[in-house]
């Protein structure tokens, strides 16, 4: 699972959930796959981008230097930033770990790249 | 890529194992899956796609083969996950290649209104989305549409939603469209691209022949600019 899905999901379907996000990352296994730069995607993309959530997540599964802890300004001209950005959202992926609810504690597991956002259906509104 | 290509490339893909016929698992044939992806290829190349109930994934493949940036399956049965992610290696199998699909098991919330489930923030965030949806045909009737209106938020403004529906409903789906504010939130434009013929798997015991041929419709469907109300 890449970053850039982690800064999307919720567990707002969750009964009495208000927002559901960020879910809290815990990663036991962590891999990083080199794919195709494109810095005009990057910077369509970064606008839909919870920046304080990517780099939390960036920090609790050990790749702290990933990226700045804030955005920069003039990032459409900033080749440097969109890379490390492109690296983070695109290029890390979580293989093995869990995401947590941080309304309700309820864990989600991340399985072989694969989140698991199932809930039961006494757990829905 | 030629179509041919395409379509020569996507037989690799293999079908549900056992379907769950509760959840309308039939695969797109690597027939009509080529030709939906060729249509949507130049909007698909350097592109994000979602694909709303996955299954065994050839559209969510189909679109990395034809340069996707970002690609998103979205599906219910982790089985079904499974069998795309080794139809996936197939293509793919070096370790380090790079891949640009993610899948995400959930359960997409259909049901009227506007309940919102964990891809909600997604709302307005792809160029493309590729789907066939269940056709509403096991006491799920209209469960098509949902699928539709909920496609149409995930795409943004300018964003396209390539699908297929039984011709049956075309009708239906043209009225829709006349008040699409309404119905959609934001104002759409849609037009049948083909229409196909589609096998559907025997699931009633009094079906006699093996399988079930079915008219169904390719849709195209645009989210028009300046209509975002998501
Ligand atoms: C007709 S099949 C299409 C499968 C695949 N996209 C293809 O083209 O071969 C519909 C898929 O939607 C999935 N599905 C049905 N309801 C769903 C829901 N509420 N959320 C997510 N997936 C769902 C089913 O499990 C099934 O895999």
């Amino acid at each position: 699972m890449k970053l850039f899905t982690h800064n999307m999901l919720t567990s707002k379907m969750i009964k009495n959930v208000k927002v559901g996000y960020p879910l809290k990352l815990n990663a036991a296994e962590v891999k990083v796959t080199p794919s195709e730069f494109r810095s005009t995607y990057v910077s369509r993309m970064l606008p839909k981008i919870d920046w304080g959530v990517l780099y939390e997540a960036t920090q609790s599964i050990g790749h702290a230097e990933a990226i700045p802890s804030s955005i920069s300004d003039d990032y459409e001209k900033n080749e440097d930033f969109l890379r490390k950005a492109h690296h983070a959202l695109f290029e890390i992926e979580v293989i093995n770990g869990e995401m947590i609810c941080p309304e309700t504690g309820r864990k989600f597991p991340i399985k072989d790249g694969i989140p698991n956002m199932l809930v039961n259906e006494d757990e829905v509104n | 890529m030629k179509l041919k290509e395409l379509e020569s490339w996507l037989t690799r893909c293999e079908g549900f194992k056992k379907p769950k016929v509760k959840l309308e698992q039939y695969a797109t044939s690597s027939h009509v899956a080529a030709r939906m992806l060729y249509a949507a290829q130049e909007n698909i190349e350097g592109a994000s796609v979602c694909d709303l109930g996955s299954g065994c994934g050839i559209l969510s493949i189909g679109s990395v083969l034809l340069g996707a940036q970002y690609v998103c399956g979205i599906e219910v049965d982790l089985d079904a996950i499974n069998i795309a992610l080794e139809n996936y290696d197939e293509f793919f199998d070096e370790d380090d290649e790079p891949s640009p699909l993610d899948f995400i098991n959930a359960e997409l919330t259909i049901s009227e209104g506007d309940n919102e489930d964990c891809c909600s923030r997604f709302n307005s965030t792809f160029d493309v989305v590729v789907m066939n949806p269940p056709f509403g045909t096991k006491n799920n009737a209209g469960i098509d549409y949902a699928f539709l209106q909920r496609a149409l938020k995930l795409v943004h403004p300018g964003g396209r939603v390539y699908t297929l529906h039984k011709s049956s409903t075309r009708d239906f789906f043209k009225k829709k469209l006349t008040k699409s504010i309404e119905e959609f939130g934001c104002a759409v434009k849609g037009e049948v691209l083909a229409e196909v013929r589609y096998e559907l798997p025997k699931t009633y015991k009094f079906h006699k022949e093996k399988t079930l041929d079915i008219a169904v419709d390719f849709w195209c469907f645009q989210k028009q600019l300046g209509s975002d109300t998501n």
